[in-house]
C-alpha cells in the first residue's frame, strides 16, 4: 500500500478550518514546503495548535489563513538576535487575532490525552501563573492531597504536518532529530508528511507507516527552517522575511515566495540554494529581550562568570529555548568548576559536548555530539520527578517579589507590546530547586514593582532563586529580591535609581571573573559572540 | 519495598538476579512486574518473599494456564494482587513517571477490577465513567536485556524478533531508586552510538550475568528453555495439592544448592543451553 | 513458509482430530477477518496466528497482525517468542521497535492508531452475555476458590477495540455459564449498564459459532462433527436460534493456503492456551 503522493495532493488534503499542529521545534525541520502550498492553495480559517515552532504560525497568519490560534512560544533566536514572531505579535497587539497561549507542558499534557483518549490530562506546576485567570484553566482535586490541580483538556489535532529527512513509499518516516513527532502522530487525526527523499524501504524507522497517512517528496521541504543533515536554516532568508514583515511589505513578500512560484520547485530556485552555508556572521539589530546593546564589553563576560557560578558541580541542569548565553554559561562552568555536571538541552541533548558559543541553543547539531537524547515531553516529567537541579530562565520584567513577565506589556488580550510566551517556563520553574534568572538590562522596566503578567512564579519546592542583571546579583529571601552582589564601580544609589522597587541591603561588590574563567571564555568564544548576545 | 521486574511471560525476566534475591532471604516484597509476568513473579512468591504483586496476570503461555505459585498463594490469601489489567498496569507507572495525582482510564468500568482492587475507583467525569488509576512507584527495579554498554545504556539484540519491548521503559521512569540490569554482554558505547534506536534504558547499573534470564528466553540470543518451564510448573502444582517435596527439590536443585549463577548454569548443563542458544546458517 | 531448516516442503506431521478442529476453528475465525483491519489477540496464539495468517493469504491481504510484534505475510507461525524454535528469523520481519506501552493505543479515538480494530478474547468462564472472567472462581462460601491468571490484555482492549470476537478452547457447562463469578471483560448489559456501547459480536468455539441478539448469545451454527444437541447440553444457558446451520467447513483453498502455512503440523500439537484446554 503506498503512501506516496505530491506535494499539492498532500496540501489539498488539508481542509478549511483544519485544527492543525506541526512538527519541527523553533527554526529546525519545520513542514515550510507544505504551508507554502497551503498558502498556494488559499487555505482558510485553520486551528493552529503547535508547540514551539513559530514560523509555520507566523507564515500561515501572514498569509491570512488562521482563525484561531494556540501556542506556548512565539519567539526564535538566531544571529540577529531574538525575534518574537512579527505577524503574530502584531496580530494580538491590534486584537485581530484570536489566540490563546499557554504553558507549553499544557500543549503536551493536552495532546497525550488525546494519544491516550482521556478527556484531559493533569498539567501541574502552573497554579501560580496569571494563565490561570487567562485561560479560565480548570482545575481537579488529587484525592491524595486535596490540593486543587490545573488540567490540560486533550488536544486532538486533525492533521499534524511533519517533514523528515527520509520516508518510505509505504509511509514509514525516519527523522533524524525527533522532537515531540511521535506524540503528535499519536494524538492527531492524521499525519501528512514531506521527505526529503523517498527510499524504496526504510529500516527502523522513527514514525512506523502505519501512523502516516500520506507523504510527498519534498526536498528543501523546511527551507527556511533547518533540515538536520541537510541543510542549515537560512538566515538571509529570514532576514528577507523578517525585513518584510517590519516594513509593511509582507504583501510583497507574499506576492514573490507564495503567490509567484507555481510550486515548491519553483520556489527553490527563486530562494537561495539551501545546501550553502549560512553567510558571516553580523552584527545584530536587535539584542535579548526587550533590550538594546548595552555597549560594556565586560557585561557579557560577568554575566557568564556569574551564571557558571550558581552551577554546582554534579548539578543537573537544564536550558530551554532561546538559551544561547545560559548554553555559554554551562560550557565555562564544566570547563571550569563543574566538570561532573549532566547538561540537558531543550533540542534533545544530553551533555553535548559544546565547543563554541552559537547564536542559538537549539542547533540540531547538538544531537550529532552527545552521550543520550530526550524528548520535549519527557523533559518536562523529568522536572517533576525531581531530577533537574537547576535551570536558567529568560524574562522580560522580574519584581520584588520574584515574579517574571514573558507574556506581555499592557493587557493580556490586546497587549501595548506581546512578548513571546512562557514556554515551558510556568510550569518548569516550581520544580527546579534551583532558579537562575536572567534580565540582562538592569531598569526599572525590567525590574518592576510589580509585574505586568505573573507568567512564572516562586515556589516552595524552589532552594535558591537568583536573579542576574547587568549590575547586580538579587537573591530571593524571605519572599523579597534582595541584592546579594554588585558589579565592581556601581554605586549604591545607582542601583536603587535603576530598580523598579526598593533596595535596603548594599549587597557585595561581586568578584570579578577570574584569570581562569576568562581564558575558557576566550577559548570557548574566541569570536566575541557573546558580547553580541546581550 | 517495592521491586520492580522486566520480564513478559517467556521474555528477559531477570532470574539471575530473583534468585539471589531468594538466597538472601528477602521478605514483604511487593513486586511489580509484567505487565504479564512470569517465573520471576511465581518463584519469588513460591519461594515466600512476597506480600503483594502488582501484575495482570501470571501464566506460562502454552505450558500452564495459571502460574502455580500464584496461583495457591492466591487462593490461601497469603499474597495480596492488585488486581489490573495489561492498560491499567501501564497507566499506573505513567501516573508515576509523569507524577500525574492519577489517570484516568475506560477499561474497567463494568469490571470486578475496581471492587477487587481499593486503589481503583470507579468515577463519573463529564458524564462519562471511567476507572481512576493511581501512580505506582518501585523503590528499585530490576532489568534483564540483551546489552548494554559501561555507561548503563541497556539495548536489545540486532536480532531482536520481538517488534517490541516490554515494560523495561515503563518501570524505569517510574522507578524512585536505581534501575539495575542484567545483561547478556557488555558492548563499547561506539556500538550503542551507532544503532541509538536499540537503546530501551539509559543510566541503569549494568550488570554482566550470561544466560541471566534462563529459564527464560531473551529475544535475538536465546529461547526459553520451555522444559523447564514444564517440570517447574509440575512442581508447582504438585505443592498446590499438597505434596510440597517436588518444589523444595526444585528450589534446592535451582536456588539453594548453586552459590551463584555460574554454579547454576553448570547444573543446567551446557548441552542445554546450546540447544537454547538461537543461530541463523 | 515455516522456516524450519531441514524440513522437507510437503513432508507434514501426522493429522489429529484435534488438529482437524483447529484447523476448521483457523479457518471460521480467518472468514471474519477483513482486509485492512488490524487484529489482535491474548490467548491460544498460534491457532489465531494461523487464522490470521489464513485470512492474509486469502482476502486480507493488508491485514495487520498484533500479538508481541507485527507480522508480515509469510511470517512464521511459530516463532520463538512462544515456541521455543531457534532458528526463528522474525527479527528479518519486524519493521518497528516499540514499548508493550503501544496497547493504550486502543483508547485513541485519532485512527489509525488504534492498537486494534478486532480482539479475540476468552476466559475461565464465559456467560451468556458475553461477559468472560480470568480472574477466578468462587467457592461455595462465594470467596475465590480457584485463582485464574489474571485479566492479562483483555480488560482494556476487549473494553475498547471496535470488534471483539470470543475465542475458547472447549465447550462446557463449566465454561459458559449463566454468570460469570468475576467479571474481567463485560458483556452487552454490563456494557450498556456502565455507559459503554456494544458488545462481542461472536463466540467460536470448538462445537460451535454463536452471536448474539438483545444483548445474549445464541446459536448460529454448529460444525459438521457435533450436533445441535451437543451444544446445547454443553452449555450452561438456554441458546436461542433455530434452525441452527451447519458451519461451512474448510474448503480445498483454505487448507492448500494452511498447509503452506503450517508445513509441519503444529495445529495438530497445540499446548493448553490460558483458558486451561487445548482446542
Amino acid at each position: 500500500m503506498s503512501a506516496l503522493v505530491t506535494l499539492r495532493q498532500a496540501a489539498a488534503s488539508v481542509p478549511d478550518g483544519a485544527l492543525l499542529t506541526f512538527g519541527g521545534f523553533q527554526l529546525n525541520r519545520a513542514p515550510m514546503a507544505l504551508v507554502f502550498e497551503l498558502l498556494r492553495q488559499r487555505r482558510r480559517g485553520l486551528r493552529v495548535v503547535t508547540l514551539p515552532n513559530p514560523l509555520p504560525l507566523d507564515l500561515l497568519v501572514a498569509g491570512g489563513a488562521v482563525a484561531e490560534t494556540e501556542f506556548g512560544f512565539i519567539g526564535f533566536q538566531f544571529e540577529d538576535g531574538f525575534v518574537t514572531a512579527p505577524h503574530v505579535k502584531r496580530g494580538i497587539e491590534a486584537g485581530s487575532l484570536s489566540f490563546r497561549e499557554r504553558d507549553v507542558y499544557e500543549i503536551v499534557q493536552g495532546l497525550r490525552a488525546a494519544a491516550l483518549g482521556l478527556p484531559y490530562l493533569q498539567a501541574p506546576g502552573i497554579e501560580a501563573s496569571d494563565y490561570m485567570t487567562v485561560n479560565r484553566t480548570r482545575t481537579i482535586e488529587d484525592p491524595a492531597t486535596g490540593e486543587r490541580v490545573p488540567v490540560a483538556p486533550a488536544i486532538r489535532p486533525d492533521v499534524a504536518l511533519v517533514h523528515a529527512q527520509m520516508a518510505d513509499r509505504k509511509g514509514n518516516l525516519r527523522i533524524d532529530d525527533p522532537y515531540a513527532e511521535d506524540l503528535l502522530a499519536r494524538a492527531s487525526g492524521r499525519v501528512v508528511a514531506t521527505a526529503e527523499t523517498i527510499v524504496d524501504r526504510l529500516e527502523a524507522p522513527t514514525i512506523p507507516h502505519f501512523l502516516v497517512d500520506s507523504v510527498a517528496e519534498a526536498p528543501g521541504g523546511a527551507f527556511p527552517t533547518s533540515c538536520h543533515h541537510a541543510y542549515r536554516y537560512s538566515g538571509s532568508h529570514l532576514r528577507d522575511y523578517l525585513a518584510a514583515a517590519s516594513q509593511a511589505r509582507t504583501a510583497d513578500y507574499l506576492e514573490t515566495f507564495v503567490n509567484g512560484p507555481v510550486d515548491h520547485a519553483a520556489f527553490l530556485r527563486l530562494v537561495e540554494n539551501p545546501g550553502r552555508q549560512i553567510g558571516e556572521l553580523r552584527v545584530p539589530k536587535s539584542t535579548g529581550m526587550g533590550g538594546v546593546i548595552t555597549g560594556s564589553e565586560g557585561t557579557a563576560d560577568r554575566l557568564l562568570v556569574e551564571m557558571a557560578r550558581a552551577i554546582s558541580d554534579g548539578d543537573v541542569v537544564a536550558t530551554g529555548v532561546a538559551s544561547a548565553l545560559p548554553m555559554l554559561a554551562i560550557a565555562l562552568a564544566r570547563a571550569t568548576h563543574a566538570p561532573r555536571l549532566t547538561y540537558i538541552n531543550c533540542v534533545g541533548a544530553v551533555n553535548p559536548d559544546v565547543r563554541a558559543a552559537s547564536p542559538t541553543s537549539v542547533d540540531p547539531r547538538l544531537l550529532d555530539v552527545c552521550e543520550g537524547t530526550i524528548t520535549l515531553p519527557d523533559m518536562f516529567d523529568l522536572a517533576r520527578r525531581g531530577r533537574i537541579d537547576l535551570m536558567f530562565f529568560g524574562a522580560a520584567q522580574v519584581d520584588a517579589e520574584g515574579r517574571t513577565n514573558l507574556t506581555c506589556i499592557g493587557e493580556f488580550a490586546k497587549p501595548r507590546v506581546k512578548l513571546p510566551g512562557p514556554a515551558g517556563s510556568s510550569s518548569m520553574r516550581p520544580y527546579v530547586p534551583k532558579v537562575v534568572i536572567l534580565v540582562p538590562r538592569h531598569s526599572p522596566r525590567s525590574l518592576p514593582g510589580r509585574v505586568d503578567f505573573t507568567t512564572t512564579a516562586p515556589s516552595p519546592r524552589n532552594r535558591t532563586t537568583t536573579v542576574l542583571t547587568d549590575l547586580a546579583r538579587l537573591d530571593l529571601l524571605e519572599g523579597r529580591l534582595r541584592v546579594t552582589s554588585r558589579r565592581g564601580g556601581t554605586a549604591l544609589r545607582d542601583l536603587r535609581d535603576r530598580t523598579g522597587f526598593p533596595i535596603e541591603e548594599d549587597g557585595e561588590i561581586a568578584r570579578a571573573p577570574t584569570d581562569t574563567e576568562r581564558r575558557a571564555l576566550e577559548r570557548l568564544d574566541p569570536e566575541g559572540l557573546r558580547h553580541r548576545m546581550i | 519495598m517495592v521491586v520492580g521486574l522486566s520480564g513478559f511471560s517467556y521474555q528477559n525476566p531477570p532470574m539471575a538476579i530473583v534468585r539471589e534475591i531468594i538466597r538472601r532471604g528477602v521478605k514483604d516484597l511487593t513486586v511489580v512486574s509484567g505487565p504479564t509476568s512470569g517465573l520471576e513473579t511465581d518463584l519469588l512468591i513460591g519461594a515466600g518473599c512476597v506480600r503483594r504483586v502488582v501484575t495482570a496476570g501470571v501464566a506460562f503461555e502454552g505450558v500452564a494456564a495459571i502460574a502455580p505459585a500464584f496461583r495457591r498463594a492466591a487462593e490461601r490469601d497469603t499474597v495480596s494482587v492488585w488486581e489490573c489489567d495489561e492498560c491499567i498496569w501501564h497507566l499506573a507507572l505513567k501516573a508515576a513517571a509523569w507524577d500525574m495525582p492519577y489517570m484516568l482510564w475506560r477499561g474497567g468500568v463494568g469490571t470486578s477490577l475496581p471492587e477487587l482492587n481499593p486503589d481503583l475507583e470507579e468515577v463519573t467525569e463529564g458524564g462519562r465513567r471511567y476507572i481512576r488509576v493511581p501512580p505506582v512507584r518501585p523503590d528499585i527495579v530490576f532489568l534483564h536485556a540483551a546489552e548494554a554498554d559501561p555507561f548503563g545504556n541497556v539495548r536489545v539484540a540486532r536480532e531482536a524478533y520481538l517488534g517490541r519491548t516490554f515494560s523495561e521503559r515503563a518501570l524505569t521512569l517510574a522507578c524512585r531508586g536505581p534501575v539495575v540490569a542484567t545483561v547478556e554482554r557488555i558492548v563499547p558505547n561506539l556500538n550503542v552510538a551507532a544503532s541509538p534506536e536499540r537503546t530501551i534504558v539509559r543510566g541503569a547499573l549494568v550488570v554482566p550475568v550470561p544466560w541471566g534470564a534462563h529459564p527464560g528466553g531473551v529475544s535475538g540470543r536465546y529461547v526459553p528453555d520451555l522444559a523447564h518451564y514444564r517440570e517447574y510448573a509440575a512442581a508447582g502444582e504438585a505443592r498446590r495439592r499438597d505434596d510440597p517435596v517436588p518444589y523444595q527439590a526444585y528450589l534446592e536443585r535451582n536456588v539453594f544448592g548453586p552459590d551463584g549463577q555460574e554454579a547454576y548454569l553448570k547444573q543446567i548443563g551446557a548441552a542445554r543451553l546450546d540447544r537454547l542458544g538461537m543461530s541463523w546458517a | 513458509m515455516g522456516l524450519r531448516p531441514g524440513g522437507v516442503h510437503g513432508a507434514e506431521a501426522p493429522r489429529t482430530a484435534a488438529g482437524d478442529v483447529a484447523r476448521l476453528l483457523a479457518c471460521v475465525v480467518a472468514r471474519e477477518l477483513s482486509d485492512g483491519e488490524t487484529v489482535a489477540f491474548g490467548l491460544h496464539a498460534e491457532l489465531l496466528l494461523a487464522a490470521a495468517l489464513l485470512a492474509q493469504r486469502l482476502h486480507a491481504p493488508n491485514l495487520t497482525i498484533r500479538h508481541g510484534l507485527r507480522v508480515e505475510r509469510g511470517h512464521e507461525l511459530s516463532p520463538a517468542a512462544w515456541t521455543g524454535e531457534p532458528t526463528s528469523r522474525s527479527h528479518e520481519l519486524v519493521e518497528y521497535l516499540e514499548a508493550h506501552d503501544a496497547i493504550l493505543d486502543v483508547a485513541s479515538r485519532s485512527s489509525p492508531m488504534r492498537f486494534c480494530d478486532v480482539f479475540f478474547v476468552g476466559g475461565m468462564q464465559i456467560d451468556r452475555e458475553g461477559s468472560t472472567n480470568l480472574i477466578g472462581l468462587k467457592g461455595g462460601d462465594g470467596r475465590l476458590a480457584v485463582r485464574g491468571p489474571g485479566s492479562i490484555g483483555t480488560t482494556s482492549i476487549g473494553t475498547l477495540a471496535r470488534h471483539v470476537i470470543l475465542f475458547s478452547g472447549e465447550h462446557t457447562t463449566r465454561r459458559f455459564v449463566e454468570r460469570v463469578d468475576y467479571v474481567s471483560l463485560p458483556g452487552w448489559r454490563r456494557r450498556a449498564a456502565a455507559g459503554l456501547e456494544g458488545g462481542p459480536s461472536l463466540c467460536v468455539t470448538p462445537l460451535a459459532v454463536l452471536d448474539f441478539a438483545d444483548g445474549h448469545m445464541r446459536l448460529r451454527s454448529v460444525h459438521a462433527h457435533a450436533t445441535e444437541a451437543e451444544v446445547r447440553r454443553r452449555t450452561g444457558f438456554a441458546l436461542p436460534g433455530s434452525p441452527v446451520r451447519v458451519t461451512p467447513p474448510p474448503t480445498a483453498e483454505e487448507l492448500a493456503a494452511l498447509r503452506e502455512i503450517d508445513p509441519s503440523g503444529r495445529l495438530d500439537t497445540l499446548g493448553p492456551g490460558p483458558d486451561g484446554e487445548r482446542p
